[in-house]
């Protein structure tokens, strides 16, 4: 095994902790490190607890802050004198302050969700020795999780794996509460609650017994459901409920926060019953463990892969592409098996670059500040002051405008984490995980600080250092108006590169945030605000059998059910039309097919994808599609010997070019070769208008095909789209949602209409989104465009003021101002126009090897436009310092001589 | 008699706990267990220098190698003043709480 040992660590901890103490400090920060090691702590965690324990110890040994000082030779005052300095240069503070600040917030909310993902804290007693088990399948490369058979064996042979558990998310329909709702149970082997060791509030957690055969149904619930559906009573222990169709008694409450495995409110006994699933199938179960005492991640990965071998030879029909893996306890309930740290880093690097962007961008600005103050520099090294000093002086302003902004990044940073878990949650329709927090951790504090500390040596140090080198006395000089400092070589590459950045950069941005932005102002090309979409549940017996044995005895009287549904909703006073689809529009599944080639002399069949979709008869009417070519779905095409479908005009648009698809058959092409014969063919028999359901994407609109749903054939659960006259809809959607429910009831009480909302209020979640990523784009935007300009305003007012004394002279002269102004900005405009030419190009080489993706179709207007607005921007913030420079007055400007 | 600080007393608390084998490694996994702060190795040994110099614990130092990895270990043990000063402050503790704790809990639950 690999010793891991902290030498950095050790080396950071022997020049931060000082004094008496010291060696016995860093000895006991040593043992601790070996000791979580040997314990099984991973790595991460072990390096983490050393780094708070060794900051703190630095924080606490005396003299910490002297030692601070006299290191890098700062004294407090400078700190002042920057918080002045913010204030005196107000434009720099914002421009530049908005800048870092939005740049460290998008790294922090970047990294932040990385971290939180890859290395979470798991709030339970010894909850960083919890991995996750599974079966890996080689062949498809994806988990294998019907392994009940496996996790018998795991936990009765394994000896670095301690405590084991099983559980699997089940949806049921709760009844017996406030309100009848659909749930989420975790199924869980009572091991489960052993392993997390957290106590209930009330009753008792599950048992072994409440799992074996014959037990009488018993269900656990969480805080906050028993306070929203059982109103925090506290006799609700014993108190029955039914769980589908099965009563089931309350027998605990677990404490508020408490979601293990994931976010979980209710849990069920899991009976892990080998006779009813044989090997490899049963239902899929998420299996984990707690790692024994003393045993590492690794110790225990090499005794699966060997009982994965001993199975592999065993059963080689279900467990030859089978390889077991230990991860770390939320890698496949996230489902993140794949993401190492190389890929993570790669994208943080990416992230990163962003601010140090931005930082050369500022450090321009600095530059520029610097240079108004070479005189008072040159006084003060005339005084006696070191360069060190001075260079020191000029950082910690420097640290404190990055300081300023870091705050406002780091605020700003959570805002986005909490609208962003909140969005997941909407989006998902789930709890985020137990474990999960809207705090920034402290892993990310200490980036925050890396970041900060990188930014202030880009913007202080750089421009400082040039500023107090050879020279600089000579600006005691500028004490008479005018400096000595140059913008030099480097200054020139870097406005030229800043520019250029900018020019490549923004078409890309602008096209998205023009993507995202005229979705949401599109108009739907149908009624949004009159439709409204819901699934019809039943309830079944808990816990469900297996979906092939569900599906022999309910979908009979259930598709019963639904056509009368239909019917009795469709006689409701505001209901204009029902209709059905097996999918909404916008999530249909996508599929390979093959379609005849358009002329009769070939028999070529070419290889196409595209959505499909199966919808009712009244499906376009109630969306307003019209039929574009051909004819509409007839009552004869229900037929279940009828082969004909639909097509939507991007199917015509793109895989046809824009001919006419009615008439032209294709057929599905599957997976396995020896099927593709089995596929029927199906007749286009007409094309109907896009359906632009998803604002947000217009994208969205992908080549569909239509089929016919019959209801006698409709699938599990069913989806109603139903229209209503928009003024119904907003009188009250709750009303109308429980009469529907009411409806739904009274034509079978096992019925239940779930997730019943309108079009235009699913749009309105949609636009949240879209509002949120149009404002993190917008700030990026506006920030790289406010510091393009402040980087050639800033370029400008330099040449003027290094200039003021030539002006001066040649205005004594006579020189005339178009003169002047050419000869002075001269070199500013080369620059500007050198850094617009090398940005269109890198613009059209980027976006010519992407084949069109970065800018899209509008890169021969946004490439331009770009180009004309920097150089306006550049003109703008050149037309000050060019109306300064002309006002320069001959006999001020010889005067200071 | 010496005034002792609330960090003060649970250090010497955990000094008597562990006898002999009071050394900072098992000090501060003692107060972690009791009290579940995370005291950190730095603010552990600065208190103990601190008593050390008012003569409220003394310390002698292991042979290099025995009790782990090398290097010598530092061990306290509390002195009679310290024990005397840290049976006072208890004691003062206990005379105050006195009967309020029935009251103490209910304005807690409040």
């Amino acid at each position: 095994m690999r010793v891991v040992r902290p030498r950095l660590l050790r080396r950071i901890a022997g020049w931060l902790v000082r004094g008496p103490h010291a060696r016995h400090v860093i000895r006991d920060l040593d043992e601790f490190f070996a000791r979580d090691l040997e314990r099984g702590v991973s790595v991460w965690t072990v390096r983490r607890r050393y780094i708070q324990n060794m900051l703190a110890s630095a924080a606490s040994t005396a003299g910490f802050g002297k030692r601070l000082r006299r290191g890098f030779g700062f004294s407090w005052l400078d700190f002042v004198v920057g918080a002045r300095m913010l204030v005196r240069y107000p434009a720099l503070t914002l421009i530049g302050g908005l800048g870092i600040a939005v740049a460290i917030a998008v790294g922090v909310v970047s990294f932040t969700f990385l971290y939180s993902t890859l290395y979470p804290t798991i709030p339970l007693e010894e909850g960083d020795r919890l991995v996750g088990l599974e079966n890996w399948d080689v062949e498809v490369n994806n988990e294998a999780r019907q392994a009940f058979h496996d996790y018998v064996e795991w936990r009765d042979s394994m000896t670095t794996v301690s405590e084991f558990a099983a559980f699997r998310p089940v949806g049921a329909d709760l009844v017996g509460g406030r309100s009848t709702e659909r749930i989420r149970i975790a199924q869980m082997t009572p091991s489960g609650f052993r392993m997390a060791r957290v106590a209930p509030i009330r009753g008792r957690f599950l048992v072994d017994q409440d799992a074996a055969e014959g037990a009488p149904p018993v269900l656990v619930i969480g805080h906050a459901v028993w306070q929203s559906q059982f109103a925090g009573d506290l006799d609700v222990v014993g108190r029955e409920i039914r769980v589908g169709r099965t009563p089931h008694t309350i027998v605990g409450v677990m404490p508020e926060g408490y979601g293990f495995p994931f976010a979980e409110s209710y849990w069920a006994p899991l009976r892990i019953d080998l006779d009813a699933a044989p090997r490899g199938e049963g239902p899929a179960v998420y299996i984990f463990g707690r790692l024994a005492p003393g045993a590492t991640p690794a110790d225990a990965q090499a005794e699966l892969a060997a009982l994965g071998e001993r199975a592999a030879l065993a059963y080689p029909e279900t467990h030859e592409k089978l390889r077991p893996r230990v991860h770390p306890y939320t890698y496949p309930l996230m489902d993140i098996q794949g993401i190492g740290f190389t890929e993570v880093g790669a994208f943080q690097m990416i992230v990163a670059l962003i601010l140090i962007v931005v930082a050369v961008n500022v450090a321009v600005l600095m530059y520029a500040r610097t240079a108004t103050r070479a005189g008072e520099l040159a006084v003060r090294s005339a005084l006696g002051a070191s360069r060190r000093r001075l260079v020191t002086q000029l950082v910690t302003e420097s640290l404190v405008l990055t300081l300023a902004a870091g705050a406002v990044g780091v605020g700003l940073a959570q805002v986005f984490v909490r609208q962003l878990n909140r969005l997941m949650e909407m989006d998902l329709g789930v709890s985020p995980p137990f474990w999960s927090n809207n705090s920034i951790p402290l892993a990310a504090w200490l980036y925050t600080a890396a970041m900060i500390v990188l930014t202030t040596l880009l913007i202080g140090a750089l421009p400082t250092i040039r500023a107090t080198g050879r020279g600089l006395r000579a600006g005691l000089g500028q004490l008479g108006g005018t400096t000595s400092m140059q913008f030099g070589r480097m200054w020139t590459v870097l406005i030229v590169a800043q520019v250029a950045i900018t020019v490549s950069g923004l078409p890309a941005a602008m096209s998205m945030g023009w993507t995202v932005a005229g979705s949401v102002a599109a108009e739907s090309a149908f009624a949004a605000n009159e439709l409204t979409s819901t699934r019809v549940s039943m309830q079944m017996d808990f816990p469900p059998r297996p979906a092939a044995e569900a599906r022999a005895t309910y979908d009979g009287p259930y598709r019963d059910l639904i056509a009368n549904l239909i019917e009795q909703l469709q006689a409701e006073p505001d209901v204009t039309q029902v209709t059905l689809a097996s999918r909404f529009p916008g999530h249909e599944s996508t599929r390979s097919f093959e379609m005849e080639a358009a002329t009769a002399d070939t028999d070529d069949t070419q290889r196409f994808e595209a959505r499909s979709n199966e919808v009712g008869l009244d499906f376009f009417a109630a969306f307003d599609a019209p039929v574009l070519e051909g004819r509409e779905f007839a009552a004869s095409d229900l037929a279940e010997s009828s082969l004909a479908v639909l097509v939507n005009e991007t199917f015509a648009q793109r895989l046809l070019g824009g001919r006419n698809p009615v008439g032209r058959r294709l057929r599905y092409v599957s997976r396995d070769p020896d099927a593709e014969e089995d596929q029927p063919w199906h007749e286009i028999v007409g094309t109907i208008a896009d359906l632009h359901v998803n604002r947000a994407d217009p994208d969205w609109v992908r080549p569909t095909i239509y089929h016919p749903l019959a209801v006698a054939e409709v699938g599990y659960p069913a989806q109603l789209i139903m229209r209503l006259p928009g003024d119904a809809i907003a009188a009250g959607s709750g009303e109308i949602a429980a009469r529907f429910q009411q409806v739904t009831a009274s034509v079978d009480p096992s019925l239940r209409l779930v997730g019943t909302q309108s079009i235009e209020q699913a749009g309105r979640q949609e636009r949240l989104a879209v509002n949120l990523t149009l404002l993190a784009m917008g700030l990026v935007v506006a920030s790289v465009l406010l510091l393009s300009a402040a980087g050639v305003y800033a370029l400008m007012s330099f040449t003027v003021t290094n200039r003021r004394h030539e002006i001066g002279i040649r205005s004594a002269l006579g020189g005339r101002p178009q003169f002047i102004l050419r000869a002075i900005f001269a070199r500013a405009l080369r620059q500007l126009a050198m850094g617009v030419g090398v940005g269109v190009f890198l613009a059209v080489l980027l976006d010519g090897m992407a084949g069109g993706a970065v800018i899209g179709d509008k890169s021969l207007t946004l490439v331009p436009v770009t180009a004309v607005v920097l150089l306006m921007v550049g003109a703008l913030a050149a037309f000050g310092p060019a109306r300064r420079g002309l006002r320069v007055q001959p006999t001020d400007a010889l005067r200071d001589e | 008699m010496s005034h002792l600080g609330e960090f003060e007393q649970v250090i010497l608390f955990s000094i008597v706990q562990l006898d002999s084998e009071a050394c900072g490694v098992s000090i501060r996994d003692t107060i972690r267990e009791r009290t579940g702060r995370a005291a950190s190795s730095g603010s552990i040994y600065t208190t103990l220098g601190r008593m050390e110099e008012r003569d409220l614990v003394t310390s002698t130092d292991s042979a290099p190698g025995s009790g782990g990895r090398g290097r010598p270990r530092k061990y306290y043990r509390v002195t009679p003043k310290g024990a005397r000063a840290l049976m006072a402050a208890y004691t003062m503790i206990r005379a105050m709480a006195g009967d309020v704790i029935p009251e103490l809990t209910k304005l807690a639950e409040s």
